[in-house]
């Protein structure tokens, strides 16, 4: 192989033409932008058997089968002998008799209703509502949350009463009352 | 090094700003001593001073419980620095010398202190005075001077403090209404 023919286009390599020839088809011309191809082929998808999906429908078909199987023998009224101590064992809330019938063929009842519990739970009323929120505000407040909020509220209700009481003597509700202490040191 | 020390130079107006501001709030503080030998005439006292921790503690006990007018109580005092109050009882008219509470006033006629309202009342010689001190736009403190025959209350706020809100809370959540009545029987025994 003629390396200069290769890189410079310089001298013959009878090899390398005749690789150009054959792929001329190809060569790039600056004039004209590449052709599409005439025909374009779309191959058929190949339609594949996904083992993988069949087995996990059959497991959980089969799953189905086997939970409703349980839930069927473990209903009582499938079985005589163990209906009768379901009755016999339920009988302050079923009150539906059980008489041999004429029948030899057992008689295929409706599921029975499994007793309801009830839990009573007694109104809040609004004095137990109180009662339940102002022990929630002591239970959080430290002794020393406790004395500070105190001696706050304490000095805040002396201010907001000596307040009130000018308010309502600008406004002209001249009350019979005045401003003495309330809690003593 | 520069950068730090340019810094630090920048920082001292502020700090002085800062200072001063606190110094001139501090001003809003009266003076009680003189009234300490009030607490063996009266029949019932109340002394309360709250500032520092002791407030900040209040102040979170205020969020912390769960009420409207908690959040209120917390909303009007939020700026609250310091709160001082005495209040006296008497058995008797003139059992105290009505000289000591002018004294109080006498330190509200200083600069700074503008009168909000007075309140003059020939029953029981009554007598409320509310005073405010501002700096700038800011309250940063609050006076209110009740006297009468048998009772004398003084109430020494350092912080703003919304007062048209206290003035309602008034009776509410744990804020007693103490309307104690001039000639009622609901005086309790002192402790």
């Amino acid at each position: 192989m003629n390396d200069e023919y290769l890189w410079n286009k310089t001298g013959t390599d009878s090899e390398i033409e005749g690789l150009e020839n054959e792929l001329k088809a190809f060569r790039f011309s600056a004039d004209q932008p590449p052709a599409l191809p005439a025909r374009i082929e779309v191959l058929p998808e190949k339609r594949t058997f996904n083992f993988f999906k069949l087995g996990f429908a059959v497991a959980f078909a089969a799953a189905v089968v086997v939970a409703m199987t349980l839930i069927w023998l473990r209903t009582p009224v499938n079985h005589p002998e163990k209906r009768s101590e379901f009755v016999k064992s339920n009988s302050e809330n079923v009150a539906v008799p059980i008489s041999p019938g004429p029948f030899s063929t057992p008689i295929m009842d409706p599921p029975m209703p499994k007793p309801k519990v009830i839990n009573f739970k007694p109104p809040t009323t609004n004095a137990t509502r109180a009662v339940k929120i102002t022990a929630k505000k002591e239970e959080k407040l430290t002794p020393e949350e406790k004395h500070a909020y105190d001696q706050l509220m304490t000095a805040l209700a002396i201010t907001s009463n000596e307040l009130k009481l000018v308010k309502d003597k600008i406004n002209g509700r001249d009350v019979e009352r005045t401003a003495a202490p309330d809690r003593q040191k | 090094m520069r950068n730090v020390i340019r810094y630090s130079l920048k920082l001292i107006p502020l700090l002085l700003f800062a200072l001063a501001l606190s110094t001139k709030a501090q001003d809003a503080r009266l003076h009680f001593e003189h009234l300490t030998g009030l607490e063996t005439k009266a029949r019932d006292v109340v002394e309360v001073n709250i500032d520092g921790k002791v407030l900040d503690l209040a102040k979170r006990v205020l969020v912390k419980v769960n009420d409207p007018d908690a959040k209120k109580v917390g909303q009007a005092i939020a700026g609250l620095q310091a709160i001082y109050v005495r209040a006296y009882t008497f058995e008797n008219a003139g059992e105290y010398n009505p000289g000591d509470i002018d004294q109080i006033r006498a330190q509200l006629q200083g600069p700074g202190w503008q009168r909000l309202a007075n309140v003059r009342s020939k029953k029981d010689n009554q007598k409320i005075d509310v005073y405010t001190m501002f700096t700038g736009d800011t309250m940063s403190g609050v006076a209110v001077i009740m006297s009468q025959d048998k009772a004398v209350a003084l109430v020494n706020v350092i912080g703003p403090i919304d007062i048209d809100l206290l003035a309602e809370l008034g009776g509410k959540l744990n804020i007693p209404e103490m309307d104690i009545d001039t000639g009622g029987s609901k005086d309790k025994p002192k402790n």
